[in-house]
């Protein structure tokens, strides 16, 4: 059983998406503010894939100046703690907008809103 | 043939030479007073005669003279002629028609080789050289007027000069008191009277000076003047001269004006601003060099008014911000001038309560140096937003400063290139506020789509996964509740999406406002929060502390749309800008019976709003530092939607201070129906 965490800050979303990853019989955590994210980053070994919004409320962990989205700046030291571990950017924002590099396999990007059967979503993890 | 012609010409007479040779320099010009001691029809001897001083007469020799209005007429006597024409009327009027037929020649001959000269595509210095030895005149120059500045700049001259030496443009004394007369035509003084001080001319010999003031087409506003200057005493041209010398300048100057226009489309081409690829300081930098390099400038710099100075933003002058030593800027509110002063002394002011350009002037006196720097007010509407500067005429060779070769019109140009400047600041500026306003336009639709992409999302996934619930043959209590909270969240989500869409119409809303009498909690309260609280519990984790009891059943003026609108702007903002682990927002209402408006209070603990931004906070799509650092993002509408709503239904939207800088407390003050109609 694969274990996905989802990082959105956007509640009534993390939930649709954890019904959904279950009926696929995967198992999903959320974690829906920043701080609780960025408390956890060496705690995330478990997870086989990271669905990771870009755009939500900075939290006290953050760098006090960045132009860094709250997404981007975490995924940033996220990559340095897990280099190899796969992460499914799902943002509103276009691929180009976003300060991430895509340029390894591990990193991918899916446009919100997601279809009513989140096929992108569950192609991508299962083609890991 | 031992005939001698002196034909009379402005004062004085020019001996013709049999074969017309010899410069300007070699003729002899005798002043019209030394033959006032010969007769006409008598004989002198040849030394009598070599006091004329020329050397033109032999010493042995008698000659006879006779006098015309126009010529003096030296003639050897000859024998046969006594035998052929025994009457000395006779024989005067022989040598007097030879006298008339070479001085005819000799005119005929000057105004073919000027024809043959001033028809050939020439530049200015040659043509007015040529006009210049027409009129036999040593040395000439031409000086453009320029009206915005008072200031004379040369733009061709038949010598050069040192430094300052030769005629000021700020020099009261010179040609500006030519524009103070304001003559057209003929006007000869001495170069004594005080119209020039120039030791450069007095070095050349210079002693007299014919000026001639330039217009072009119908406009009696002065262009040009342009000077020829002899170096014999009193040596005045008449007005038949002066007429026709005007109208040749004239039409070169047109010429000249029409190459200027050339060059300055040429400078307009190259100087397009790139408004997408440069910045308005790298635009104004590559506008200096173009000046430079275009008009034959030696330094440009362009200052912008900034607050009341004005700032050095470009230059390409070698000194760089010493590009004028000491000189400094300030605006004078009361006068509406800016003030250009010198070593804390003002000596040059440019008025700006004139809208009209031309009457911008300076006082008297450039600000610069003379003939040195020139500037030029940039003002748009009346209102000044800069100055550009120019160096012009000297280079520096072996560090000594020398006069550049003048380029026609290069200050006419001058002006011209300050308007383009001037466009193209105004395009620059207009593009920002056009990216501004794009830029807040797009962070608006992209907080707008963030905001609807829940329940877009909701509205995607929510149907599939009661779908797929119901297909599942065992539905125990938790999948039903499981079901039933779905239902109940697109709902909620339905909701939300008719006020997100509202808020981004409310103007349209807000023109179409109702005017009715309407509970205040059945009406605008409850159906809001029907919707909100839900929401903001599950997706902020805040709790709605509701304590409505004082307005019961009281009826307000108004709209309730909008007053749901504004209600839910401000809740919404509570839970969006809440703050710390205190997550309650708290709703409350104040009434007294009689009063004429209702509050309607919401409050919690959010971020601290500085003194100086509790009026900004209103405008619309104002966002504080402090929320833009947090990342918490937001279209800066929701409390300008309140504030217009709240105005238009007559009532207001008032910010609490509390002494606990957290506690943030908005009241929604509602006109009250018949002051206090209770619903029955």
């Amino acid at each position: 059983m694969k274990r996905v965490l989802i990082v959105d800050d956007d509640k009534y979303f993390t939930e649709d998406l954890s019904i959904f990853l279950e009926m696929e019989d995967m198992r999903a955590d959320v974690i829906n503010t920043a701080d609780e994210l960025f408390a956890r980053l060496n705690d995330l070994s478990i997870y086989d894939v990271v669905l990771l919004d870009v755009m939500f409320r900075k939290g006290s962990h953050a760098e006090e100046s960045t132009d860094l989205e709250t997404g981007e700046a975490f995924y940033n030291a996220f990559r340095e703690v897990y280099p190899e571990k796969p992460v499914i950017i799902v943002s509103a924002k276009n691929k180009s907008e976003i300060k991430i590099p895509f340029d390894n396999v591990l990193t991918m990007h899916i446009r919100k809103p997601l279809t009513s059967t989140i096929k992108e979503v569950l192609d991508l993890i299962k083609g890991l | 043939m031992n005939l001698h012609v002196f034909y009379k010409l402005n004062g004085y007479f020019l001996w013709i030479e049999p074969d017309f040779s010899g410069g300007l320099e070699n003729r002899f010009f005798i002043p019209e007073e030394k033959f006032s001691e010969f007769q006409d029809g008598e004989r002198y001897p040849g030394e009598k005669l070599n006091s004329l001083g020329q050397g033109l007469f032999s010493s042995d020799a008698q000659y006879c003279f006779i006098v015309s209005g126009r010529y003096v007429v030296f003639y050897k006597h000859r024998w046969f002629l006594s035998l052929l024409m025994p009457k000395a009327s006779d024989r005067k009027a022989l040598w007097l028609s030879s006298a008339s037929a070479l001085v005819h020649e000799f005119r005929h001959s000057q105004k073919e080789r000027l024809l043959e000269n001033i028809t050939q595509p020439i530049d200015i210095n040659k043509y007015l050289e040529v006009l210049a030895e027409y009129v036999f005149c040593e040395h000439f120059s031409l000086w453009s007027y320029n009206q915005h500045t008072s200031v004379f700049t040369c733009e061709a001259s038949s010598f050069s000069c040192e430094q300052n030496e030769f005629i000021r443009e700020s020099d009261s004394n010179g040609m500006n008191s030519v524009l103070a007369d304001d003559y057209v035509g003929f006007e000869g003084r001495s170069i004594n009277s005080g119209y020039v001080k120039s030791d450069s001319l007095e070095k050349l010999g210079i002693k007299s000076l014919n000026r001639i003031k330039l217009s072009i087409g119908n406009s009696e506003k002065t262009v040009a003047v342009v000077n020829f200057y002899s170096k014999r005493d009193d040596f005045y041209l008449n007005e038949r001269v002066i007429g026709r010398l005007r109208s040749l300048v004239e039409s070169k100057y047109v010429e000249i004006v029409q190459v200027a226009d050339d060059q300055l489309h040429e400078l307009s081409n190259s100087t397009i601003p790139d408004i997408e690829k440069q910045s308005l300081e790298t635009y104004l930098s590559c506008f200096v060099s173009r000046i430079c390099e275009k008009l034959k400038y030696e330094a440009c710099s362009i200052f912008m008014l900034d607050g009341d100075e004005l700032r050095l933003k470009a230059t390409n002058d070698y000194e760089k911000s010493d590009a004028i030593p000491g000189v400094s800027y300030s605006m004078d509110e009361s006068s509406m001038t800016v003030r250009v002063a010198k070593e804390q002394r003002i000596y040059c002011c440019y008025d700006l309560q004139n809208e009209e350009l031309n009457s911008h002037r300076y006082d008297e006196k450039t600000e610069h140096e003379a003939s040195n720097w020139i500037g030029l007010p940039l003002v748009d509407d009346g209102v000044l937003i800069g100055v550009i500067r120019v160096k012009n005429k000297y280079v520096v060779e072996d560090g000594v400063k020398k006069v550049r070769q003048p380029r026609p019109l290069n200050f006419y140009n001058l002006i011209k290139a300050s308007v383009i400047l001037r466009a193209s600041i105004d395009i620059f500026q207009k593009y920002e506020e056009l990216n501004e306003k794009l830029s807040n336009q797009n962070n608006f639709n992209r907080v707008l789509l963030h905001e609807i992409r829940t329940p877009i999302s909701k509205f995607n996934m929510g149907p599939e996964i009661i779908k797929r619930s119901l297909v599942n043959e065992n539905i125990d209590e938790d999948k039903k509740r499981k079901i039933l909270n779905q239902l109940s969240d697109i709902q909620v989500l339905g909701g939300r999406l008719k006020l997100i869409t509202d808020a981004y119409n409310f103007r349209d809303i807000v023109s179409l406002k109702q005017r009715e009498e309407l509970p205040l909690l059945q009406s605008v309260v409850y159906p809001v929060l029907n919707i909100t609280k839900p929401f903001l519990e599950k997706q902020h984790d805040c709790y709605i502390d509701l304590d409505v009891s004082s307005l019961h059943s009281w009826k307000v003026i108004g709209d309730s749309n909008l007053y749901g609108m504004a209600l839910n702007a401000l809740v919404d903002n509570a839970a969006k800008y809440c703050r710390g682990n205190d997550k309650r927002i708290r709703i409350y209402g104040r009434y007294r019976y009689g009063d004429p408006y209702l509050e309607l209070s919401v409050r919690n603990k959010g971020f601290p709003i500085a003194k100086e931004d509790r009026r900004k906070i209103f405008d619309e799509g104002y966002r504080s530092d402090s929320v833009i650092d947090e990342q918490i993002h937001g279209t800066g509408i929701g409390l300008y939607l309140a504030k217009t709503i709240m105005y238009e239904s007559g009532g207001e939207l008032r910010l609490n201070c509390h002494s606990d800088p957290n506690d943030i407390e908005f009241v929604m003050v509602i006109p009250a129906a018949n002051e206090g109609k209770e619903e029955r």
